[in-house]
């Protein structure tokens, strides 16, 4: 085995490098800026400042106590049964995309859109027959656009069924959506305690 | 460097030696493969996602990062021709065809693309280390080795040694580890600081995630099971993913340290797909940490 020589001796281009290096890895790490400062502004800063490539990484950071609110979309039944759409009905992109739009919209009072989007896509699903891959799906006959907080201790899965529920809007599959407004929860029992 | 005070000089000198080590071209060149082949793997496979993506309502753009230069979207036309070009260079870079050209171009592409894929509400955190890497290793000399290039210049795996290639390879590193430091940073400077370890946000980031994929008709992880049984291994898995975020930097010092870095945390994103549900199929890949496994030999002292 043949031995290696050692390392040439540094150069200002070496020099360079390592500087190079530095700026990179400060740039890399430019996002903890936003984790300086009190406990409230970090919670807000870290949500506000994310970005791509340069994310904050909020996520798993959040203290939930033990809860959440979801604005969601629920389909009922004619036997009055909790069924979930799919969030494709909404659009492409993924859940978590699809959540966050329907959310946005929800809290920009556009609810009556959301649940008309839902229930015309279920419907023109039933026209083409792409309903049948889907028993519980084909089966809804009402799209409600709602807020609900689930605890966690309490949730069943597979229930659907949230702890509260505020309704925003309505749409009959087939049918025309009716808005209900901003779909405010009542403070949690737990909140109102502090 | 004789101007330099001796002191400064030597701790130069260690510096250059352990983050630019005098390395062969192979040591970048692997990453490149990997790297690149990955992006065109999945570029594949979002394909048709993106094109609907890129068609969705202006009402829902939410520019972020280099995408912020647009008011509104760009016509779904030009936006899935843009996705395409990432998509041909990084193919192109990962081969080495063109290196000095389709390098950096895949980077800049792939920057792009990602960024505007994260501008419709939702950013997603599993393709920062995929883009960072394909910038530094497109934008450094990762191509002189098992590359068309380097088959074209008679010399696939040429022998000599240059600083330049084990700086490119802890360019990349740099990537990978602050990713996990600021994920780490995040953990322990939220409303909890140390006490995350304990494992009760995680469960219940666990529980809101079941809750949302039930709710948008979609299946939820094993985990969401284990959550009525108390803590569970939500405590171990928390204390693994402090320990490897927060330790992240040390796998610069050294390749042992950054061996041990590799192995803990591809476990720590094995532990998350299992109980959470949640692929990093780029972490799990093992692609993510190649610049941690350097390749080829390298000159000591």
């Amino acid at each position: 085995m043949t031995e290696l020589p050692s390392s040439p001796r540094i150069t200002g281009e070496d020099v360079l490098t390592l500087a190079a290096l530095a700026g990179l890895a400060a740039l890399a790490l430019s996002p903890l800026r936003h984790y300086v400062g009190p406990p409230e502004q970090v919670a807000k800063e870290k949500h506000r400042r994310d970005s791509f490539p340069l994310s904050t990484f909020p996520m798993f950071s959040d203290d939930r106590r033990g809860r959440i609110v979801v604005p969601h979309v629920i389909g009922i039944t004619a036997d009055g049964r909790r069924v979930a759409p799919h969030h494709r009905h909404f659009g492409a992109g993924g859940l978590n995309q699809m959540r966050r739009q329907l959310a946005r919209a929800v809290r920009q009072g556009r609810a009556g859109a959301v649940a008309q989007r839902y229930a015309d896509s279920l419907a023109a699903d039933r026209a083409t027959g792409r309903a049948e891959r889907s028993p519980g799906e084909r089966a809804i006959t009402q799209v409600r656009v709602v807020r609900s907080r689930f605890l966690f201790d309490r949730y069943e899965p597979g229930s659907l069924a949230p702890h509260t529920e505020a309704l925003a809007a309505e749409c009959p599959v087939g049918g025309t959506a009716l808005a209900h407004g901003t779909a405010r929860l009542p403070r949690h029992q737990e909140d109102d305690a502090r | 460097m004789r101007s330099l005070p001796v002191p400064v000089s030597a701790l130069l000198q260690r510096a250059a030696d352990r983050l630019a080590p005098a390395a062969q071209a192979v040591r970048p060149a692997v990453p490149r493969i990997g790297v690149g082949a990955f992006a065109v793997h999945v570029g594949l496979r979002r394909r048709p996602m993106l094109r609907a993506l890129h068609r969705q309502e202006a009402e829902r753009f939410r520019p972020v990062g280099v995408a912020r230069v647009l008011r509104r979207p760009l016509p779904p036309r030009v936006a899935d021709v843009l996705a395409d070009a990432a998509l041909v260079a990084s193919g192109l870079a990962a081969l080495g065809v063109a290196h000095r050209v389709t390098g950096p171009a895949a980077g800049a592409l792939q920057l792009w693309t990602m960024t505007y894929r994260n501008s419709w509400g939702m950013i997603f955190h599993h393709d920062n280390q995929m883009v960072g890497h394909q910038i530094v290793l497109g934008l450094g000399p990762s191509a002189d080795a098992l590359s068309l290039d380097a088959l074209l210049r008679g010399q696939v795996l040429p022998g000599r040694f240059d600083r330049r290639y084990g700086a490119t390879s802890t360019a990349a590193a740099i990537v990978t580890v602050s990713v996990y430091l600021v994920s780490g940073v995040a953990k322990v400077r939220g409303p909890l600081g140390l006490r995350w370890a304990t494992g009760g946000v995680l469960r219940d980031q666990i529980a809101a995630d079941a809750v949302r994929k039930e709710l948008f008709g979609t299946e939820p992880p094993r985990a969401a099971a284990l959550l009525r049984r108390g803590r569970g291994p939500f405590g171990l898995l928390a204390l693994t993913s402090l320990v490897v975020e927060l330790g992240a930097p040390l796998a610069l010092l050294d390749p042992r340290l950054g061996r041990a870095f590799a192995a803990g945390s591809w476990g720590m994103h094995a532990g998350i797909r299992v109980i959470m549900g949640i692929r990093f199929t780029y972490n799990l890949s093992g692609i993510s940490s190649l610049p941690m496994l350097p390749v080829g030999p390298q000159l000591g002292r």
